[in-house]
C-alpha cells in the first residue's frame, strides 16, 4: 500500500526543505552547547569536534546571575504552571457549561466580553494592573502571578469549553438529570468527562503560554526568589553576556520538560485539537 | 406502579404557539401507552414534561395522584429512553447500567446484582465491560432500555426508541418490547410518529396534531372509529381514501359513483349537502369478497403496487380543485407526512386486494364496498359524523 516510490521520496525531500527554518536554530542551540570552551572560535555550523556536556553542568549549578538558582526557578514554573492550569479548568468549565447552556441575553453578553478580552493585548492594561497589584500587596508574591496568569487565560479558556458545550449535545445531561443526578453531579459526572478533549487544549495552549512568558514574569517577580524559567534564563544574559553557550544550555533545560511532556501526551493533545475542530 | 394523570397541560416556549395546547389525559397503572402524531405535533414535549425535564406553562402533572408538575426529575423517579439513546460514552456498559443507581445511592453490591441482572434479562452480559462506541445500533438501544429497566423506576418514558433502528430490527424489537412490558408491568409511556408502533404496541394511543389531542382510544377503535378525519387520516397504512361526495335520498354520489345505502348506514346529512366520505384502501375489496349489499364500482387502474400478499391498485377519480382544498383541510394534509397524491382534477384512490387478482395498469377492475365501512365527516373542520 505504502510503496516508498518516486512521488513519496519526492514529498519527503519537500517536507525536509520546508522544516529547515526550523531545524535549523535547533542545530545552532545544539552545536553551541556541545562545543567546548576551546573550540569557542569554530563556526556554529560546524559539528563540534569534541562534544561536551560541561555547558549544561555549568548552566545548571553556577546559574542563579539573578537572584535565584535555575533548579529554583524551574520548580517555580512547574508549580505556577500547574497551579494557573488547574485553576483555569475548575473555574472555565462550569463557567463555559453555563454560558453554553443558558440562552438569556446576559450569558450572550457575558461570552461577548470573554470572545473581546481575547483579542485584547496584555499590554495594554500592564500599567493600572500593575498599579492594582502593588495596591492589593500581590507584587513579587506566587499567588499574584498566578491570579494575573489566570486572568490572562481565562478568556481563551472559557471560549474553548463555551464552543465546544454548544456543539454537545443535551440528551446526556438529560439522560444524567433523569438518571436521579443533581446539578453538581451532572457536572462532574457526566459534563466534564466528555469535554476532556477541551481539558487537554486548555491546558496545552495556557500551560504552554505560562510555561514560555517572559513579560508578566518579569513585570510582576521580577527580581524576587519567585521567577520563573525565562527570567531565569535572561538573568544569564546580563551576567554572561557573551556565553551564548550557557544560555542556550538554560534555554534547552527549560524547554525539556515540555519536550517530554509532549511526547508522551503527544496523541491525546492532537486528539483534542482536532476534536475541538469538529465541535 | 403508577397511574399518571395530565390536567390542562400547556407548554408555550417564549410567546409562540403552544407546543402542548390544554392536553388532559389518564395514564393508567401499568398500561402502555402510546403518544402519537406527526413530527411537531408536541409529543416530545409532553413527554419531557412527564420526564420533569421542563416545566408546563400552566396544568398540572400527577402521579399516583399526587402534583408533581414542580418536582425535579430525580423526586419523579421516572427512567426515560431516549431517541439518540444518550449512552454516556465515557462509561462502559456496565457502567451505564449502574448510573441511576450509583446516584441514587444504591449499595454497591446490590446496584452490581441488578445491572447484572438486566444485562442477562437483555442479552447483554458479554458487553458489561465494554465502551459503547464498540457497540451496534442494536446493542446501543438494549443499553439504553436496560439504564431504564435497572433504575426500577415509577414509569418509563420512551422517546421514539426504535426509530433509529433497521426496519427488520425495529420488528423484532417492538416484539421484545411488548414482551418486556409484559414481564415488568411497568406503566409506559411511548412516543412515536409510526402509526404501526401505535398501532401495535399501545393498550391505548392518544393522537396529537399541532399540540392538542385529537383522540384517545384503544388502537383498534382509532382504526375503526376515528374521531376526526386527521386521526382517519394518520392511522392505517396505506392512509384512508378521501373523496367529496352529496348525499341523496337513497344514498351518495361519490365521486361519479352511484352507491345505495340502507338507511342505518346513510350519511347524516340532508339530501343534497355534501359531506367527507372515507374509505380504508383495504375495505375496497373484490365483488365476492364485499359481501352481499356491497356497493359496486367499476375503476380504471392507473398504478399497481406489489406488496407480495397484496397489491395496491391506484385509481383516478374526478375533483374540482375547490375539492382537493376541503379534503386537505379537513384532514390536515400540511400536518401529514405523506397526503395521497393530487392530480390536476382528478385523485388517486387506493385499494388494497389480495396478489392473486390478476390486474394491470390500464385494466378495468371491479371493485366493492361495504356501506358499513364509509367513515363520514363534516367538510368543515372534519368531525366524525355518525352514520344516520
Amino acid at each position: 500500500m505504502n510503496r516508498y516510490g518516486r512521488w513519496t521520496a519526492f514529498r519527503e525531500a519537500g517536507f525536509w526543505i520546508a522544516a529547515i527554518p526550523m531545524l535549523l536554530p535547533v542545530y545552532l542551540v545544539l552545536t553551541t552547547v556541545l562545543r567546548g570552551p576551546e573550540a569557542r572560535g569554530e563556526s556554529a555550523l560546524r559539528p563540534p569536534g569534541d562534544p561536551t556536556l560541561g555547558n549544561m553542568e555549568r548552566a545548571w549549578t553556577e546559574a542563579g546571575g539573578g537572584t535565584v538558582s535555575f533548579s529554583q526557578a524551574l520548580v517555580n514554573s512547574v508549580l505556577t504552571t500547574a497551579a494557573v492550569v488547574a485553576i483555569l479548568v475548575v473555574v472555565a468549565a462550569p463557567a463555559g457549561y453555563a454560558l453554553a447552556r443558558r440562552g438569556s441575553k446576559l450569558s450572550g453578553a457575558v461570552f461577548g466580553m470573554f470572545a473581546f478580552a481575547l483579542i485584547m493585548p496584555i499590554q495594554l492594561g500592564i500599567i493600572p494592573l500593575y498599579g492594582f497589584m502593588v495596591d492589593a500587596g500581590l507584587t513579587g508574591t506566587r499567588a499574584g502571578l498566578i491570579l494575573v496568569y489566570a486572568g490572562l487565560q481565562m478568556p481563551l479558556a472559557v471560549f474553548l469549553y463555551t464552543g465546544f458545550l454548544r456543539g454537545l449535545p443535551t440528551a446526556y445531561e438529560e439522560a444524567a438529570r433523569v438518571d436521579g443526578a443533581r446539578p453538581l453531579r451532572v457536572f462532574a459526572g457526566v459534563v466534564f468527562p466528555l469535554v476532556r478533549p477541551v481539558t487537554g487544549v486548555v491546558a496545552t495552549l495556557t500551560g504552554l503560554f505560562v510555561w514560555n512568558d517572559f513579560f508578566v514574569a518579569l513585570v510582576f517577580v521580577g527580581d524576587t526568589d519567585k521567577v520563573t524559567l525565562p527570567v531565569a534564563v535572561y538573568s544569564f544574559v546580563g551576567r554572561f553576556a557573551a556565553e551564548w553557550p550557557l544560555i542556550f544550555a538554560a534555554a534547552l533545560i527549560a524547554a525539556g520538560p515540555v519536550v517530554v511532556l509532549f511526547g508522551f501526551a503527544q496523541r491525546t493533545i492532537m486528539k483534542g485539537f482536532t476534536s475541538t475542530l469538529h465541535g | 406502579m403508577t397511574s399518571i394523570g395530565l390536567d390542562h397541560v400547556v407548554m408555550r416556549y417564549d410567546g409562540t404557539q403552544a407546543a402542548v395546547d390544554d392536553v388532559s389525559l389518564e395514564i393508567e397503572e401499568g398500561e402502555f401507552f402510546v403518544l402519537v402524531g406527526p413530527s411537531g405535533c408536541g409529543k416530545s414535549t409532553l413527554l419531557r414534561l412527564l420526564a420533569g425535564l421542563e416545566r408546563p406553562s400552566s396544568g398540572t402533572v400527577r402521579m399516583d395522584g399526587s402534583d408533581v408538575t414542580e418536582l425535579t426529575p430525580r423526586l419523579r423517579d421516572v427512567a426515560m429512553v431516549f431517541q439518540n439513546y444518550a449512552i454516556y460514552p465515557h462509561m462502559t456498559v456496565g457502567g451505564n447500567l449502574g448510573y441511576g443507581l450509583k446516584v441514587r445511592g444504591v449499595p454497591k453490591r446490590e446496584a452490581a446484582a441488578r445491572v447484572r441482572e438486566v444485562a442477562d434479562l437483555l442479552g447483554l452480559g458479554d458487553l458489561l465491560k465494554r465502551r459503547p462506541t464498540t457497540l451496534s445500533g442494536g446493542q446501543l438501544q438494549r443499553v439504553a432500555m436496560g439504564r431504564a429497566i435497572a433504575r426500577r423506576p415509577r414509569a418509563y418514558l420512551m422517546d421514539e426508541p426504535l426509530s433509529n433502528l433497521d426496519a427488520k430490527l425495529r420488528v423484532s424489537m417492538r416484539a421484545e418490547l411488548e414482551q418486556l412490558h409484559r414481564r415488568l408491568g411497568v406503566t409506559t409511556v411511548y412516543v412515536t410518529h409510526d402509526q404501526v408502533e401505535a398501532m401495535t404496541l399501545g393498550s391505548r394511543a392518544a393522537v396529537l396534531r399541532a399540540g392538542e389531542l385529537q383522540q384517545v382510544a384503544a388502537p383498534q377503535e382509532l382504526y375503526a372509529r376515528p374521531a376526526n378525519a386527521f386521526v382517519a387520516a394518520f392511522i392505517g397504512s396505506p392512509p384512508m381514501n378521501f373523496a367529496l361526495a352529496t348525499a341523496r335520498e337513497d344514498g351518495l354520489d361519490l365521486a361519479g359513483f352511484d352507491l345505495r345505502l340502507p338507511a342505518e348506514h346513510r350519511p347524516p346529512v340532508a339530501a343534497g349537502e355534501r359531506v367527507l366520505v372515507g374509505i380504508r384502501p383495504e375495505e375496497l375489496r373484490a365483488p365476492q369478497a364485499a359481501g352481499k349489499d356491497a356497493c359496486a364500482l367499476r375503476v380504471t387502474c392507473a398504478v399497481r403496487q406489489n406488496l407480495g400478499a397484496d397489491q395496491l391498485l391506484f385509481f383516478p377519480v374526478p375533483q374540482l380543485p375547490y375539492e382537493a382544498a376541503v379534503i386537505a383541510r379537513a384532514t390536515f394534509a400540511e400536518d401529514r407526512p405523506a397526503g395521497p397524491a393530487v392530480g390536476s382534477g382528478e385523485r388517486l384512490l387506493c385499494a388494497r386486494v389480495p396478489a392473486d387478482v390478476s390486474v394491470e395498469p390500464g385494466d378495468t377492475v371491479d371493485l366493492a364496498v361495504r356501506p358499513g365501512a364509509l367513515h363520514y365527516f363534516a367538510p368543515d373542520g372534519g368531525a366524525r359524523l355518525p352514520s344516520a
